[in-house]
């Protein structure tokens, strides 16, 4: 995985470049992954170190929530907590932020598996490999800045008011 | 699919799918054909298996040569170069199964020296996140809804 803000960048850098609405959802569906998937996985891992009752299946249980299959479930289930007016879009840009979110992850290179891309259907896996698995770290410094840069480009700037019809 | 019409059976659905999904992928996990545990069902048979330890943490040094790293299983001995190591640090190994010595022994192995300020740039963003979140979203009447966004 790649970090949050560089997640969070790259989903502001596509709805500026993209123009659709929808910011905050899909800045959300960007962030959802690590946070339903990863989180719990590494907190359980780590207390289950002090706590071995913990067992191994409840570590796991999170990981295809980081796969297509379980994203596709998890932007489903999340879109029936927005109204239902735009529930679709909604439901659009959960998933759309999620895929973006794997498709920076597949960049990565990683010992081992890779993504599970297939899963349950098939236990193929992939990535990229073309940048290590901490290299986001040394983006960051520049890309927060060139997003806050873009994103007031896009839509921090004051539109100029109508003046006065002339004649 | 997206009506509120039988919302809540829908929402069930896709918990009862999550679930389903975590268990099998539990019982995959748990049902490899390699890793640590798979060799330690079966030691001489399994002498000289591959091994790979991706993103597992330091949890001790016990010597210049040896140290031991922790995941989902805690304090599996490896035999490699501790000079360049300390507890907490997390590694990634490759490394080859000695059913006599009982532990792995180090072939490949990459440190992550930035792992430390990636977990911290979670973290930050996630403080981020939830410090944004009153400003994109409202709640109103049992819904999430988002806030208008200047386009």
């Amino acid at each position: 995985m790649a970090d949050l803000i560089t997640h969070a960048c790259t989903a502001l850098l596509w709805k500026a470049a993209s123009g659709g609405d929808r910011v905050a959802v899909l800045v959300a569906g960007v962030c959802v992954p690590d946070l339903v998937s990863r989180v719990p996985a590494m907190s359980l891992t780590w207390l289950r170190w002090s706590v071995p009752a913990i067992p191994e299946w409840l570590v796991y249980l999170w990981g295809p929530l980081h796969m297509p299959t379980g994203m596709i479930a998890c932007a489903w289930l999340l879109s029936f907590v927005f109204p239902e007016a735009g529930r679709r879009a909604v439901f659009a840009n959960l998933l759309g932020g999620a895929f973006l979110h794997l498709a920076v992850d597949l960049l990565q290179h990683h010992f081992g598996v890779g993504y599970l891309l297939l899963f349950p259907f098939s236990q193929w896996d992939f990535e990229f490999g073309v940048i290590g698995s901490e290299d986001t770290v040394r983006i960051v410094p520049f890309l927060v800045p060139f997003t806050a840069a873009v994103c007031w480009w896009r839509w921090g700037r004051r539109r100029p008011r109508p003046g006065p019809v002339a004649g | 699919m997206f009506s509120d019409e039988g919302r809540r059976l829908k929402m069930l659905v896709a918990v009862v799918i999550i679930l389903a999904l975590g268990l099998r992928y539990a019982w995959v996990a748990a049902h490899m054909q390699s890793g640590w545990r798979w060799c330690m069902e079966d030691p001489v048979a399994r002498d000289g298996s591959s091994l790979v330890f991706p993103l597992w943490t330091v949890t001790a040094i016990d010597g210049p040569d040896r140290y031991r790293i922790s995941k989902i299983i805690k304090d599996v001995p490896v035999e490699g170069d501790t000079s360049d190591l300390h507890e907490g640090a997390t590694v990634s190994v490759v490394a080859r199964f000695d059913a006599g010595r009982t532990l792995a022994v180090e072939q490949l192995r990459e440190l992550h020296v930035l792992r430390k300020w990636k977990e911290g740039l979670g973290v930050l963003g996630f403080l981020c996140a939830l410090a944004a979140a009153p400003f994109a979203f409202r709640w109103r009447s049992g819904r999430i809804e988002e806030r208008s966004w200047r386009t």
